[in-house]
């Protein structure tokens, strides 16, 4: 078996010629990602100004591999590789006592080894930098970002592997990497583009993993960075990162590309080496996949267009343009690869086979688009229909949407009103697809399950009426209802996290039992913003806080928020209780406060801030109470000239000064409830900062507005509560 | 023994081999000779399975030796385009070499640049191009393999330094018994270093022989007889030339060489020697019989 699958001397020798570009990257990738924290650290250890850091999103923790995983392996295994393209190293290494298998697998094994050392390396120790730094880091996202960049790495790689397994020069290795890595998805998500404009009401939940981008990650990313919101990727960064379903098919994908790319580099003449493809067949090949996306474009625009004869005398200089340029790029490729000018004329016949496919491609789709949008089922047809929340760009659908999706309703009425309505859409989208969102036209989006066992997903225009009747059959089903209230166990949950509680787990437990003692009207209410429904304005509940849940039901992933508010009682006295736990660092803070003057301001920091949640009102001497809800205080910039400036110290002095007129209690749900930050950075000490929801006096917060009422604000408006402060009033 | 048997090659629809046929013996120095294109390189690297035949196969001790490890850790190939890894000196292309046989030795890496005098620890890119092809020699040297094939390798070398490495490729072979496979399109670069000879033209052996049969079968006579005389004179003798300047001939023979002496004295003649015949001239003699034009072959 020897030097048969695997020869450890060799792997170790590609290891040393793969050093110097490794060791770059893994030192750019660290540097940068721990650039943020070091220069956050070393800001709010050297100087007045604090940035103070909230939690840093998942792709903003090792920001430089998100460029290195397309970078590193293509250059590690062009590298590993690059004997293949000329023939004297190409020779040499056929002529060693290996075979073709066990030089591949050992020159990717190396490739790998260096890739997963520098995620590895890179992840972890920015991790550990921040948690040692003291700054925010959720620890969770480890996994995600071991996942995803070792996933996609390894995609790459593979990529990489197949087309230097088919082409013999560096030129044409970056080309056709380029290639499989879009070319693929390109087409998919132009066909998915195409059919989706044509048929606005189709779902692209309809087209499967194998033409929606976002299960590829890398391929996501980059659609994502230059096409995001025109092809249909779904997901944005963050949450392609925290994606399972798309980590394990990236992954899967690349060890089935690594498998091809074995497969064709034991077959691969070494005579191939130095010409841009092994043989005619496949010069031909790329040069065709090289300029079928530009040719592609107008095809599939001329496709989508309702008027098409309109379509062409519009647009014929820029058809024209794009036809030179596709022309150009075919010619140049056809020169640069082989050098010379003899033969080009040769390849007109092939260039004509590329306009055919782009005509074929336009065809298919507007035949393919005609045969969805012409699926109209009777409602006898129909077994069952559901509620389809569509994905939407950069966010992860709630439980509950996902839930909804599930329940399955088999009333008669509805199947028939979403058949007859499903029809009537088709007959616009034939007239004028444009007069779909005419005023007076409402929408939803439903599954329709046939007695046949497919599925139409498609949104169904009605008018107002005919979704009122809707909505009560939706809402008089127990089991719908039950699941737009149903909260995701504990296996369904991967991550809770309630800002500022260490414990967040104890508090979505406590949700979780004081939830399941309300009554299904209770449950409702709780649950409208989770459900998409705004607050009441009439009834207005305000929340303290939020506790996030995300993790998947199935391969589906999920992101809900349940607030934390005064319908839920206990749930929001325990959020205060341990909100509140920081009492004597708060209580130290303010001490701290009232001691700096201005001077010892110059390098050191604080500052005090607080938010009315709820049940506070001032009462204004001239216009009778006020009710302070959803306002908070902003700290004011004073011209030198303004007889009402005055330090922000001394204002929070006051502030100080007035909060211990009592002792500090804890807000009550339901009650009044504001809460107050105090923020500090002590010289060459860290940053602080910590919050309590308190309840305060009537008097406390007369007395409050009295010192800072100019600087309160409300949030809905934007003007201050009072113009000028009372005292400087009189 | 190295047996390639009805091996054909094609690069695209240009045939570069066609159902070629040889052996190759063991603890023999084989030399190939031909014209360029004529196949030497396609079928060296035939050989040591870096190419695949579209026809026949090519076997070592009837082990085919195309992706085969067992049997291509028996030989090493110096090839005419030497390949360095990039900045890399040769004590790190011995490292690469020990990665794949196992029967490198460094001493004996170490004996050889000792003898031709190269810096093991400088870059191979400041060497001279002769200096590369002795520092690609002295690593498959090292590798103290059973066969070595040397492609176009000694070309570049300058006299001195093309003696010693031809002596030491000789202590090598006898050593070892080991063979060496050698291709050059000099008939005289290989007349003095080759046991085995054979000519390769448009892509298949045209002869091949044992350099001794070769340089024995044929013999040059030059004669001078007090009287006129011409061919007819030496009936009996296989005269393959007969070429007379004023009254001195010279004549080409085939076969025993002391029976044409003993046959030509009894006629009295006044010059007679035998001549050295170069390899040149016993290839042209030997091809011209098979029907060929030795010009059309090797120019």
């Amino acid at each position: 078996m020897k030097n048969k699958l695997f020869n450890a001397r060799l792997y170790q020798d590609f290891l040393k010629q793969l050093r110097l570009p490794a060791i770059i990257f893994a030192v750019l990738a660290l540097v940068v990602s721990l650039l943020v924290p070091v220069i956050s650290f070393v800001q709010q250890y050297t100087s007045g100004e604090v940035f103070p850091m909230g939690m840093p999103s998942i792709s903003s923790v090792t920001p430089m591999l998100v460029f290195l995983m397309f970078l590193a392996p293509v250059t590690l295994v062009i590298s590993a590789f690059s004997f293949l393209n000329k023939r004297s190293s190409s020779d040499y290494y056929h002529s060693l006592p290996n075979t073709r298998l066990c030089t591949f697998l050992s020159a990717i094994s190396a490739v790998l080894t260096w890739l997963y050392a520098i995620v590895l390396a890179t992840v972890l120790i920015t991790t550990l930098t921040y948690n040692l730094l003291g700054l925010p880091m959720n620890n969770g996202y480890i996994p995600y970002l071991l996942g995803t960049f070792l996933s996609g790495m390894t995609s790459i790689a593979g990529v990489t592997a197949l087309a230097v397994s088919i082409t013999g020069t560096f030129f044409t290795n970056i080309v056709v990497t380029g290639l499989v890595m879009i070319l693929p998805r390109f087409i998919t998500s132009l066909y998915a583009l195409a059919v989706n404009t044509i048929v606005p009401i189709a779902s692209a939940a309809e087209f499967g993993l194998f033409i929606t981008p976002d299960y590829n990650i890398p391929v996501a990313m980059v659609f994502g960075v230059f096409g995001g919101g025109l092809l249909p990727v779904s997901r944005g960064l963050n949450d392609l990162m925290t994606f399972g379903g798309g980590i394990l098919y990236t992954f899967l994908l690349g060890v089935v590309l690594l498998a091809l790319a074995a497969l064709l580099f034991c077959r691969r003449k070494s005579e191939a080496a130095g010409r841009s493809a092994p043989n005619r067949v496949l010069q031909h090949i790329y040069r065709c996949a090289v300029t079928l996306p530009i040719v592609l474009i107008p095809a599939v625009m001329f496709a989508v267009d309702q008027n098409k004869a309109e379509f062409l005398t519009y647009n014929l200089p820029f058809l024209i343009i794009f036809f030179v340029a596709s022309l150009l790029i075919y010619f140049i490729y056809e020169i640069i690869t082989t050098k010379t000018f003899r033969k080009l004329w040769k390849t007109i016949p092939v260039y004509l086979a590329v306009l055919a496919f782009s005509g074929i491609f336009s065809v298919g789709v507007v035949m393919l688009s005609d045969t969805v949008l012409h699926v109209t089922p009777e409602a006898e047809q129909i077994e069952s229909v559901s509620v389809h929340v569509p994905k939407e760009y950069g966010r992860d659908r709630t439980y509950s949407e996902i839930l909804q999706n599930e329940v399955k309703f088999e009333d008669q009425q509805m199947k028939q009103l979403l058949a007859d309505n499903l029809r009537e859409t088709v007959n616009i989208i034939e007239r004028d697809r444009n007069l779909l969102n005419q005023e007076g036209n409402y929408y939803q989006n439903y599954s329709l399950h046939l007695k046949n066992g497919s599925t139409v997903t498609r949104t169904i225009y009605m008018s107002e009426k005919t979704m009122e009747q809707i909505e009560n059959i939706r809402a008089s089903s127990e089991v719908y209802q039950s699941a737009l209230k149903k909260l995701p166990t504990d296996q369904e949950i991967s991550n809770i996290y309630v800002d500022g509680v260490k414990d967040a787990k104890e508090i979505w437990d406590c949700y979780r039992q004081e939830f399941e003692q309300l009554t299904p009207a209770q449950r409702d209410r709780v649950l409208e913003l989770e459900n998409g429904v705004y607050a009441d304005e009439e009834n207005p509940i305000h929340d303290y806080s939020s506790i996030r849940i995300s993790g998947s039901v199935g391969m589906e992933g999920y992101m809900s928020f349940y607030q934390i508010n005064s319908l839920m009682p206990k749930t929001a006295a325990l959020f205060i209780e341990r909100i509140n736990e920081n009492r004597e660092d708060f209580q130290k803070q303010l001490a701290y406060i009232k001691e700096l003057d201005e001077g010892r301001m110059q390098d050191e920091y604080a500052s005090i801030d607080f938010y009315a949640v709820e049940g506070l009102t001032w009462n204004d001497p001239e216009n009778g109470p006020v009710d302070l809800t959803d306002m908070s205080f902003s700290e004011k910039y004073f011209e030198p000239d303004d007889p009402n400036a005055r330090s922000m110290i001394d204002v929070y002095k006051s502030i100080i000064e007035i909060l211990e007129e009592q002792p500090l209690k804890n807000a009550v749900p339901g009650e009044s409830c504001i809460r107050i930050t105090a923020t500090t950075m002590e010289r060459k000490n860290n940053y602080h900062s910590n919050s309590m929801y308190l309840s305060l006096t009537q008097a406390q917060v007369d007395g409050i507005v009295e010192v800072a009422g100019d600087m309160i604000i409300d949030n809905m408006t934007g003007a201050p509560l009072v113009q000028e402060r009372a005292v400087h009033k009189n | 023994m190295i047996t390639a048997s009805s091996v054909t090659k094609k690069f695209g629809s240009f045939t570069a081999l066609d159902s070629l046929s040889c052996s190759i013996p063991d603890g023999c120095i084989y030399g190939l000779v031909g014209s360029n294109g004529a196949g030497k390189s396609t079928l060296m690297r035939l050989i040591t399975g870096i190419y695949k035949p579209e026809g026949g196969y090519v076997a070592f001790d009837d082990q085919n030796v195309y992706e085969n490890p067992q049997v291509k850790e028996r030989f090493v190939f110096i090839p005419d385009e030497l390949y360095f890894l990039p900045q890399a000196n040769m004590n790190r292309m011995a490292k690469l070499y020990k990665a794949s046989y196992r029967k490198f030795s460094f001493e004996r890496f170490e004996e050889l640049t000792k003898i031709f005098g190269l810096d093991p620890k400088a870059n191979i890119n400041t060497f001279s191009k002769g200096m590369k092809r002795q520092a690609a020699t002295i690593l498959g040297l090292a590798c103290m393999s059973d066969y070595i094939f040397f492609d176009e390798t000694f070309d570049g070398l300058d006299p001195i330094m093309r003696n010693l490495v031809k002596k030491v490729v000789y202590a090598d072979i006898c050593e070892r018994n080991a063979t060496a496979v050698i291709t050059s399109h000099s008939l005289r670069e290989l007349e003095d270093t080759c046991d085995q000879l054979a000519l390769l033209h448009k892509g298949g052996i045209v002869f091949e022989s044992d350099i001794n049969d070769l340089k024995t079968s044929l013999s040059k006579i030059q004669v001078a007889f007090d009287h006129e005389f011409d061919r007819t004179l030496f009936e009996g003798i296989n005269i393959l030339e007969f070429s007379k300047k004023g009254s001195v001939a010279n004549i080409i023979i085939r076969g025993d060489r002391e029976k044409a002496e003993r046959l030509i004295l009894e006629k009295n003649p006044v010059l007679l020697e035998v001549l050295p015949l170069s390899l040149e001239e016993v290839f042209v003699h030997e091809m011209g019989s098979l029907g060929y034009q030795f010009d059309d072959v090797l120019i």
